[in-house]
């Protein structure tokens, strides 16, 4: 036998399958009648399956598409003050889970124009846009509902504008609209009625168009934003339907998580 | 743009690439850090790869260059692009024998000790599941370089071993009796 025909590195690149199909035959061979060699590529596939097994263990936090909700109560989880730069992590990761989360479970993206909603949603963007409009023409009058408050405080928005709006002949949608820096601008949709079921957070994203819908207590509840950073917005509408389920004021951890995801509108 | 096709790449390729951002890292923090931050980047990029094959490739070297990013500003890059381990002669050889017979913890814990180079390129292949060719073009070597690394970084996984008390696994012929 010559010695480089079973070298480490050959019998490497064996158990490997980077052999061509001439040289892997020729090493089996080997094998069946050298002991020793067919020992050391017998260590070379246990130290391959050990490294392999390294690639098995599930990512932090991250959710299978059909299970949204512990994404987000991971990300609320109350965050360690002993140390300031764990406690950094903590929040940068938070704000992660909660974007990477969305995207690969709850955020549905669709190609760009055209823009193609149900009426009911129609009708709230409209209602959103005009309400924008309305903004820069006669400016804000502020209004400040008990529970939004230091949620949205938190994500750099502020509350300008509450009150019934009413679609068609019976519905009447409560509309907290927010503006903050940056021109960014936030709807908030509030319709009773909606039974009694409960309907897990969904995320659309269509071009510069971001909303979100959702349904808890009876209410259903729709979030629609133009040209918001993808994350912050997801980031909001996590922390809205968390308070809108809790019927709380968001907890430390996600108004600490909503302030990390502060990003710029881009229009 | 990041697209449901990417999402549906990333779902299947996310705990190989969770499992490099591991064997890169010697914390399960920073792994997850890296990783988090791979991903999220991997969503904002503008163009990503429309090819399953070089989306692939291109999330893993995503992920390296964070990794690396992180060694520069921590200035701890020199231990990878002047890892002595690199340069050392080939002297280690893989033995057989009962004494080899380890079980994997053994064996990722002797992984964690090898240099960041031979981490790196093992956990390439045998973790992310490249190909040599693949490896060396994510890499930017030759591919007789790759083969060559992957082979020093497990005889040095085998020497470590070798050092270190391990457990036995059953050998064969004992399961047989």
């Amino acid at each position: 036998m010559r010695p480089e025909m079973a070298s480490d590195a050959r019998l490497s690149a064996y158990v490997d399958g980077e052999l061509s199909p001439e040289d892997a035959a020729d090493l089996a061979r080997l094998a069946v009648i050298d002991p020793e060699v067919a020992a050391r590529i017998a260590v070379l596939h246990q130290l391959k399956a050990g490294v392999a097994d390294l690639g098995h263990g599930e990512p932090p936090d991250l959710q299978m598409p059909d299970l949204p909700m512990p994404a987000r109560r991971a990300a609320a989880r109350p965050v360690p003050r002993a140390n300031g730069g764990r406690r950094g992590l903590v929040l940068r990761l938070a704000v992660a889970v909660l974007a990477l989360a969305a995207v690969l479970g709850w955020v549905n993206l669709q190609p760009g124009d055209p823009v193609q909603t149900e009426p009911g949603l129609a009708a709230q963007i409209a209602g959103h846009d005009a309400w924008a409009r309305a903004l820069e023409r006669d400016g804000a009058s502020p209004l400040a509902p008990e529970w939004l408050e230091g949620m949205m405080r938190a994500t750099g928005l502020r509350l300008v504008h509450a009150a019934p709006v009413r679609w068609g002949e019976q519905t009447e949608v409560m509309h907290y609209a927010f503006v903050g820096a940056n021109n960014c601008r936030l709807s908030l949709f509030e319709q009773p009625g909606a039974g009694v079921g409960e309907l897990a957070l969904s995320v659309t994203i269509q071009a510069e168009l971001l909303t979100a819908r959702w349904q808890v207590h009876g209410f259903a509840y729709s979030l629609v934003a133009r040209n918001m950073d993808r994350e912050r917005f997801v980031t909001i509408a996590a922390a809205a339907h968390d308070v809108t389920h809790a019927r709380a004021p968001a907890g430390a951890a996600l108004i600490a998580s909503l302030q990390a995801a502060r990003q710029r509108c881009s229009a | 743009m990041f697209d449901a096709q990417h999402q549906a790449w990333l779902e299947e390729m996310r705990r190989k690439l969770f499992g490099y951002a591991c064997a890169l890292c010697t914390d399960t923090a920073s792994a997850e850090d890296l990783y988090q931050d791979a991903m999220l980047r991997a969503m904002a990029a503008p163009n990503p790869p429309d090819d399953p094959r070089r989306y692939r490739l291109w999330m893993f070297r995503l992920l390296r260059n964070l990794w690396i990013d992180r060694l520069r500003r921590d200035r701890r890059l020199d231990e990878l692009l002047n890892d002595p381990a690199l340069a050392a002669p080939d002297e280690a050889r893989i033995t057989g024998g009962e004494q080899s017979a380890v079980n994997r913890l053994a064996v990722r814990q002797a992984f964690m000790q090898l240099s960041k180079a031979h981490r790196d390129v093992l956990a390439l292949v045998d973790i992310g599941g490249f190909s040599y060719d693949e490896a060396a073009e994510l890499l930017d070597l030759p591919r007789g370089t790759v083969m060559s690394r992957i082979s020093r970084a497990r005889s040095a996984m085998a020497s470590i071993l070798a050092d270190v008390p391990v457990v036995a696994l059953p050998l064969r012929r004992e399961r047989g009796q």
